[in-house]
């Protein structure tokens, strides 16, 4: 049986190491931090009786408080599920409704994609969007390509894994929505290069990971999601084939939030959670050799690696930075910075949007002075936002690392400061 | 490459991933959760009575320090000092004759190496104290301090009520006024309003709780002593001190630049039966979010730290394990014999821990290795009593030191 994350509360000796931690506590008055609304405040939360405060919810869910507790203490987990009870009560407003299908979205409007992402980016219409439903006009919404991922490798898509070809190792791509909708060249780019270190990529049924619908509190949505795509995932996983993902904030939620956050349970979310990895993840711990023995062409320039809390949370450190620092010319710094503010969803609301970009400033302000090129990131939310707060390129590494194998054309600049 | 793997980071952990990185290892650096230097005064302790080179003859065989060596710990404390030099932290002190402090509760403690917004400038030493209290944070003791201050034979002038412009509207913590401070903007704003309020306050010194910035600590130290015109003396603070989280971020950096790998968030575990088998360490298990994962490795330095950092844990049933491994530990009497009947007495769970030879290996009772390529180093070690020696960092600094230079020559 699962541990409920509020019992680890018990564990908490208030020292305080979380709230240091914070990057939310860190720039605003209106989040007690991680400390006071998780550990302190579950002891005041009666199963029966209503939510006693509403702070909670100005957390961003970056997950910062759980890793860097010494003492186990579950704090994101159980404020997640802290502001599900809110929304329960107070049920989610229309905006978090929306801003939580990224699938729905992509479905319906990338077959209209030029019409689409001229109306979100019209002025006129994201004004209106802030003043009817909150949805902040510095939200980076990023634009619907026509053709999805999936429509591009239809092929590669199969509900039972294919035969093994010879001398091939059998990886399941997880793509996530964003790569399928919006990004599709990313996803194309990860497969060659799974494809050119040895593996044959297939694209397993897969629906929307629900952490939008998680971090807004929909927690029936997100299990829906969760039940799906492990049933379409099962028959892969039975056969051992590795679930390999570009988005490390989906496959953060294929590894631990179903279980830890959601509660689902049982052997075939076990199996498939464990088979689950982040891609940098899986080319350092078990394509190391074949991509030591591959060629890196020089990019002579200098970049920014942020890597996004969803990453961090995976508990394997930051697998892009080494790889990235093997290419030749390419010179890669370290972001400074705790979190780049968005946290998936959070950023694009208009009431929490400034403590969003406070949040943030630290990494703009270490990329205006660093002057780099260009900046690597490995989740999208987080590329979108930088991007827009920027203006600077925002990559993901396999698109970099893609680049330096030949596999595609790599720009190194496209304005910026 | 030898493939090192350092297990936990706090001092110890983190000085050994440098040095190992430095000296051409591929290095990751495995922690669970922060802590170690997060709680610390972010001072170097290495022995609060008189010399250690000439102390060191009388100390008991089973001490950590009989193991390392006094030429190991000043070499680690010189490589300590080399690493942190570019900060702008500045630390200062002296081997062989400790310093002595103002605590929190304004007794005096005694350390080696300090930073330098900690150490009252010797030249100003006999200048009377002023304690600034800062409006709105309650983790600070003025009257208390002043008290015990002046029972240790301080002079104090009294205690000065200090605005705070851009108060947070909530609880206050030592990090809301450290990064306060660390925005050039805010921090004029709030030295400028000090300054006016201590505007012909006489020749003093001012004692402040340690919140003077995270980033940038020691041109911030400066910045203010200029715009107030007083020499400013920190005191570390409840957690989380900012001397600690300073010099933590400050190792980070240099880990990161040396090219460590640093993977938070794992618990890490052995393979099983690795007591019982072939007396080496192929690899670790970390409990990532995925389940387990491994990561083979060559040699692992254990820095998970004593009993109140996680390395050793206390059961119920009164026994005391090592959380990686299951090494024994040696010191554990009876349950009932673990703890000093006051707190700030000697308390025996302090020198519960792993034993070693002079290679750092976990030994058994029998001082036989038990695992080759594992060293034990910091809090983890057994046999000291680091509070009432004033030895924590020396220790953690040396056996870093002297592992690092087993494992790779």
């Amino acid at each position: 049986m699962m541990t409920r994350p509020g019992f680890t509360s018990d564990q908490c000796l208030k020292c305080n190491i979380c709230t240091a931690a914070c990057p939310v506590a860190a720039v605003t008055d209106l989040f007690p931090g991680p400390k006071a609304v998780g550990p302190q405040a579950e002891r005041f939360r009666h199963p029966e009786l209503p939510m006693p405060d509403e702070s909670v919810s100005y957390c961003s869910g970056c997950g910062t408080c759980t890793r860097v507790c010494p003492h186990g203490v579950a704090v994101a987990e159980t404020n997640i599920q802290a502001k599900a009870r809110l929304v329960e009560e107070k049920h989610a407003p229309l905006r978090d409704q929306f801003l939580s299908r990224p699938d729905l979205l992509g479905m319906f409007l990338s077959p209209v994609a030029p019409l689409a992402n001229v109306m979100l980016n019209a002025t006129s219409v994201r004004w209106v969007l802030d003043k009817t439903i909150g949805i902040s006009p510095g939200a980076a919404l990023p634009p619907f390509t026509r053709v999805s991922l999936r429509k591009r490798e239809a092929a590669r898509c199969m509900k039972q894994p294919p035969d093994p070809k010879p001398g091939k190792r059998r990886v399941a791509y997880f793509h996530g929505c964003s790569t399928n909708y919006y990004e599709p060249e990313l996803g194309q780019q990860a497969i060659a290069v799974l494809e050119r270190l040895g593996c044959q990529v297939i694209l397993p049924p897969q629906v929307c990971c629900g952490l939008p619908l998680q971090s807004n509190g929909l927690f029936d949505a997100a299990r829906e999601k969760g039940r799906k795509n492990v049933s379409g995932l099962l028959p892969f996983a039975e056969q051992g084939i590795p679930i390999v993902g570009t988005s490390s904030s989906c496959m953060l939620e294929l590894k631990h939030e179903y279980h830890a956050v959601l509660g689902l349970e049982g052997d075939d979310l076990a199996i498939v959670s464990h088979l689950c990895y982040d891609m940098f993840e899986f080319l350092l711990l078990e394509l190391n050799d074949a991509l030591r023995h591959v060629h890196l062409t020089p990019i002579n320039a200098s970049a920014l690696y942020h890597p996004p809390c969803q990453l961090r949370n995976h508990g394997v450190g930051m697998p892009a930075l080494g790889i990235l620092r093997r290419i030749p010319g390419l010179n890669v710094q370290l972001s400074d910075a705790m979190c780049c503010g968005v946290a998936g969803t959070y950023g694009a609301k208009s009431e929490k949007y400034d403590i969003a970009r406070a949040v943030g400033k630290g990494l703009f302000d270490q990329l205006k002075a660093s002057g780099v090129d260009f900046v690597i990131s490995d989740t999208e939310t987080c590329r979108w936002w930088i991007e827009k707060h920027t203006g600077l390129r925002v990559v993901h590494p396999i698109e970099v690392l893609a680049g330096a194998m030949g596999l595609g054309e790599f720009r190194v600049k496209s304005g910026g400061y | 490459m030898t493939k090192v793997h350092v297990v936990g980071a706090g001092l110890s952990g983190l000085v050994a991933a440098i040095l190992a990185a430095e000296r051409g290892a591929d290095v990751t650096l495995l922690a669970r959760g922060r802590g170690g230097l997060e709680l610390s005064h972010g001072c170097i302790d290495i022995w609060h009575d008189g010399d250690l080179r000439q102390e060191l003859p009388s100390i008991a065989s089973g001490h950590p320090y009989r193991m390392i060596g006094v030429d190991a710990i000043e070499k680690a404390v010189q490589a300590f000092l080399r690493i942190v030099q570019p900060s702008g932290l500045g630390y200062l002190g002296e081997f062989r004759h400790p310093l002595r402090l103002p605590t929190a509760v304004g007794s005096l403690r005694r350390t080696n190496f300090a930073p330098l917004a900690q150490v009252s400038d010797d030249a100003l030493g006999d200048l009377p104290c002023l304690i600034g209290a800062i409006e709105g944070f309650r983790d600070f003791f003025p009257a208390m301090i002043r008290r015990n201050l002046i029972e240790n034979g301080f002079s104090v002038e009294g205690i000065v009520e200090l605005p705070l412009p851009g108060h947070p509207a909530r609880d206050v913590y030592a990090s809301d006024l450290a990064r306060l401070l660390d925005r050039e903007e805010d921090a004029g704003n709030v030295l400028n309003a000090w300054q006016r309020r201590l505007a012909g306050a006489g020749a003093l010194r001012l004692l402040l709780p340690a919140v003077l910035g995270l980033r940038d600590a020691g041109r911030l130290h400066r910045k203010a002593e200029t715009i107030i015109g007083m020499p400013i003396q920190e005191i570390p603070t409840l957690p989380p001190s900012m001397p600690g989280l300073r010099l933590e971020w400050v190792l980070w950096r240099a880990a990161d630049a040396a090219g460590v790998h640093l993977v938070e968030g794992p618990q890490i575990t052995s393979p099983p039966d690795v007591m019982a088998g072939a007396g080496r360490v192929e690899e670790l298990m970390a409990e990532t979010a995925a389940g387990e994962r491994r990561f083979p490795a060559d040699a692992i330095i254990l820095a998970t730290g004593g009993i109140l950092n996680g390395g050793l844990k206390a059961l119920q049933d009164g026994r005391v394990v090592e959380t990686v491994f299951g090494l024994p530990v040696s010191g554990v009497g009876l349950r009932d014999e673990w703890t000093a009947e006051r707190m700030i007495d000697r308390q025996p769970f302090e020198r519960f821990g792993v034993k070693v030879d002079a290679a750092l290996h976990p030994v058994d009772a029998d001082g036989r290795v038990l695992l080759e390529n594992v060293h034990v180093i910091g809090g983890l070690l057994g046999g000291a009593d680091r509070i009432s020696e004033g030895s924590r960092q020396g220790i953690d600094l040396g056996s870093a030191y002297r592992a690092v230079e087993v494992i790779l020559g």
